[in-house]
């Protein structure tokens, strides 16, 4: 694929436009949210200007020009503030976030395939606020009279070693040296790495005038400029020299709305960007296999051949010796693999910032976001699962959990409700808390709804404490809002956000105390292929109980079961806790002489497992049952033991939910 | 005019510069390796090196980028032969001002040292 320029370019090379531009428009983005919080920082504005700066650059280059002015309409409004010509008002903030807004608009289509230039102007998919409109300052606007400013943008200069110069490539290393002192060498052709493999005798390169020079210089001057810049090198000769076309900006297309929802996540999530000593360490890894499949061959070869008797211990050892060194080799891979996917969950974090701020405007609330712990690794796979339940709990937090600024004042709180969203590791597992300071559940309320909408029977309301109250929002078809909401009432509650967690082998729970907030705390897998499990023996079955869900191991006695309710309890230090048959939860006879029990569950929800015999801890590598079996309730797939034999793995959540041991 | 460490193994080579720059009115000191080389230009202080690129104790490579490393402002200019276009392209980064590619003709010589002294 070659583009308008002659540039080519690969999938990879618009993959790594995509995950540069997203980072560079989360630079923007935060740098136009602290404007709001008030007062920007100097280096702040220098930053997003350099963002934009980056981005109309790149865009260039791919020949995207519709995103290159859209970019070059915000870089000259940010110079504007940068140098003091306008000053900061809200109104201007919100016309910087809507130049984003359509930026993402603009790079989702070329994400899509399709080409933003050639659609022409964006959409425009909500228009600005009226009054934002009216006093704008021309910010991302560039007025007819201002323009594209002449010799400011990019100019593609080719170049010519003469015939009989030996060494082009190094001609051609020093003329961009050469060019490099008078402006930003942004791309070349070929590119300076690979210049030393280069035998041709012309090159392309495609600079970017600093603004000093370009005010008032036109295209002559340039020229004049990089040809003097040239001088000094030896038989190389400027063949031509262009400006990149940039077609005059039309004033109405920088009003965008604020669709802050809509990133380039679907399309840059197929990248990872592994960092070169790892693929030298999976390489280095992938040799020592080798190594022993030649040894293992050479074995196999002895015992074909000539297999004297003698030999038998000989090659029995160095068997033996092998598979240790290939069990070795195949952890460290493993791990190394399994690192190489894993990302700063800030990359997931970085979105919520903005989606906060819109929802609380929307609600017609203060809300300020307070995030921690962005540098917790998770792997990539479920990063991108996690996106959506916590959009969905931060819209529940600012929709039903922060309360209204009145009502705060009349609580004696600050107006301006706080979110905190924290992460980090524990036990192999990554914990995400996000907590409110709003009014909490009204676990009165909760119970009351939930009788209504039959979600538990008037029996069952009785019985419940507070705790297993407050765990019923979770329940489908639940929720509290009073009437719906354009936020989050869409008739999804947060039996999604549970769902959506149990498919990941995680767990949600809820903890709230009245008038002072709500705190939810997600427990995910660090990785979705590898988990570890406590393996247990019940009849002729072996189960293996991911070790995160796994509270603790009791051995059963005579005293510690009981019988209440018609139903069979383990008294566990003034705790009665559902005891079960592992084996017949799945239909099969209950082996009577069973002596532990493994409690499972998150937090206040619990329930005992009885089983035969334990068999250790170990990891396991999950395998799904495949569409011949399809889903199997209580059972989220099967794994291979090291001997072969095969062990179901329990979805704990199946148990949880209230199965009553027949 | 000015003063020209010319660094090669070959004798003959130092020989033939010597009397070519001389011509020109260069004043000319030799040193037939790259170690020397770098010992010569602290004593001497040249405004101009040549160097050579394949030397037995120290190549040319290193010996430039000893000396830049002790002078940051040093002008060398690397005689090379054919078929050293990557050692060439390395010596450019680390700061070589220019290069020249052997079997040179005088004039050349000439323009490439005229482009780096006055």
């Amino acid at each position: 694929m070659t583009n308008d320029l002659g540039w080519s370019m690969t999938e990879d090379d618009r993959q790594l436009f995509l995950a540069e531009a997203d980072e560079l428009v989360q630079v923007l983005e935060s740098g136009a949210l602290a404007m709001e919080q008030g007062g920007i920082a100097d280096e702040t504005l220098q930053a997003m200007f350099r963002a934009a700066h980056t981005l109309k650059g790149n865009a260039g280059l791919i020949g995207e020009q519709g995103l290159a002015e859209h970019m070059h309409r915000l870089e000259a409004g940010l110079d504007d503030l940068r140098s003091g010509r306008v000053a900061l008002t809200p109104a201007m903030v919100q016309q910087v976030l809507s130049g984003i807004d359509t930026m993402r608009d603009l790079l989702a289509r070329f994400a899509r395939g399709e080409s933003p230039a050639a659609a022409g102007a964006p959409e425009t998919t909500a228009p600005a606020p009226a009054q934002a409109a009216a006093e704008a300052a021309p910010l991302v606007t560039t007025s007819v009279e201002q323009g594209p400013l002449a010799g400011q943008g990019r100019i593609e200069i080719r170049l010519k070693v003469a015939d009989d110069c030996p060494m082009p490539a190094v001609r051609i290393f020093q003329a961009y040296q050469a060019l490099s002192r008078v402006g930003r060498l942004e791309a070349s052709e070929p590119a300076q790495e690979t210049l030393a493999q280069y035998q041709g005798r012309t090159a392309k390169a495609m600079l970017t005038y600093e603004r000093a020079i370009a005010r008032d210089g036109s295209l002559a001057a340039a020229r004049e400029e990089i040809a003097a810049s040239l001088e000094g090198v030896e038989e190389i000769t400027l063949e031509s020299l262009a400006e990149e076309r940039m077609a005059a900006p039309s004033a109405q297309q920088s009003q965008a709305g604020g669709n802050g929802g809509e990133t380039l996540e679907s399309a840059a999530a197929q990248t990872v960007r592994v960092r070169v000593d790892v693929l030298d360490h999976l390489m280095n890894l992938v040799g020592e296999l080798v190594l022993d499949r030649t040894r293992v061959a050479d074995l196999i070869g002895h015992l074909e051949g000539h297999g004297k008797e003698q030999d038998q211990e000989e090659i029995r050892q160095e068997l033996s010796r092998t598979s240790v060194h290939l069990g070795r080799v195949t952890l460290d891979l493993q791990e190394t693999i399994m690192k190489a996917r894993m990302l700063p969950i800030e990359h997931l974090f970085r979105r919520f910032p903005r989606l906060v701020r819109d929802l609380g405007q929307k609600a017609g609330k203060r809300v300020q976001l307070e995030m921690s712990g962005l540098d917790t690794e998770l792997d990539r796979m479920v990063m991108d699962e996690l996106g959506d339940p916590l959009t969905h709990l931060l819209r529940n937090a600012v929709d039903h959990g922060v309360e209204r600024p009145e009502v705060r004042r009349a609580a004696g709180k600050p107006e301006t409700g706080k979110v905190m969203l924290r992460a980090g590791t524990e036990e192999g597992y990554v914990v995400i808390e996000l907590a409110d300071d709003g009014g909490g559940i009204d676990v009165d309320r909760v119970r009351q709804v939930a009788l209504q909408r039959g979600v538990i029977t008037p029996e069952q309301a009785e019985r419940l404490t507070e705790h297993e109250a407050e765990d019923l929002i979770f329940a489908p078809g639940f929720s509290t809002a009073a009437e719906v909401t354009e936020i989050s009432g869409r008739g999804v509650g947060l039996d999604a956000v549970r769902s959506s967690l149990e498919r990941l082998s995680g767990m949600v729970e809820v903890a709230s105390e009245r008038g002072v907030g709500t705190t939810f705390r997600l427990r995910i897998p660090l990785t979705l292929a590898i988990m570890r499990a406590l393996l247990v023996r019940t009849g002729e079955e072996i189960y293996a109980l991911p070790l995160g869900a796994v509270r603790q191991i009791v051995k059963l006695a005579g005293d510690n079961v009981q019988q209440a309710y018609g139903r069979t309890l383990l008294a566990d230090r003034g705790q009665l806790i559902p005891l079960h048959g592992l084996a017949t939860l799945f239909g099969g006879a209950d082996p009577t002489d069973e002596t532990f029990a493994v409690v499972v569950g998150g937090g206040r929800q619990q329930v005992a497992l009885r089983v035969g015999s334990l068999l250790g801890e170990q990891e396991i590598v999950l395998k799904s049952f495949g569409d011949f079996l399809g889903a199997v309730p209580g059972l989220t797939g099967a794994t291979i033991l090291g001997d072969g034999q095969l062990a179901l793995v329990t979805d704990v959540r199946f148990f949880l939910q209230g199965k009553d041991a027949s | 005019m000015a003063k020209i460490l010319v660094v090669d193994d070959a004798m003959f080579m130092r020989s033939r510069l010597r009397g070519l720059l001389e011509s020109a009115g260069h004043a000319v000191v030799e040193a037939a390796n790259g170690k020397e080389a770098v010992d010569a230009f602290q004593q001497e202080r040249p405004e101009l090196v040549l160097m050579d690129v394949t030397m037995p104790e120290m190549d040319g490579l290193e010996a430039l980028k000893r000396i830049r490393q002790g002078t940051p402002g040093a002008k060398v200019i690397m005689c090379s032969a054919l078929g050293q276009q990557s050692i060439v392209l390395e010596a450019i980064k680390a700061g070589a001002k220019d290069f020249i590619v052997k079997p040179f003709r005088p004039e050349k010589v000439l323009e490439a040292v005229g482009r780096q002294v006055s």
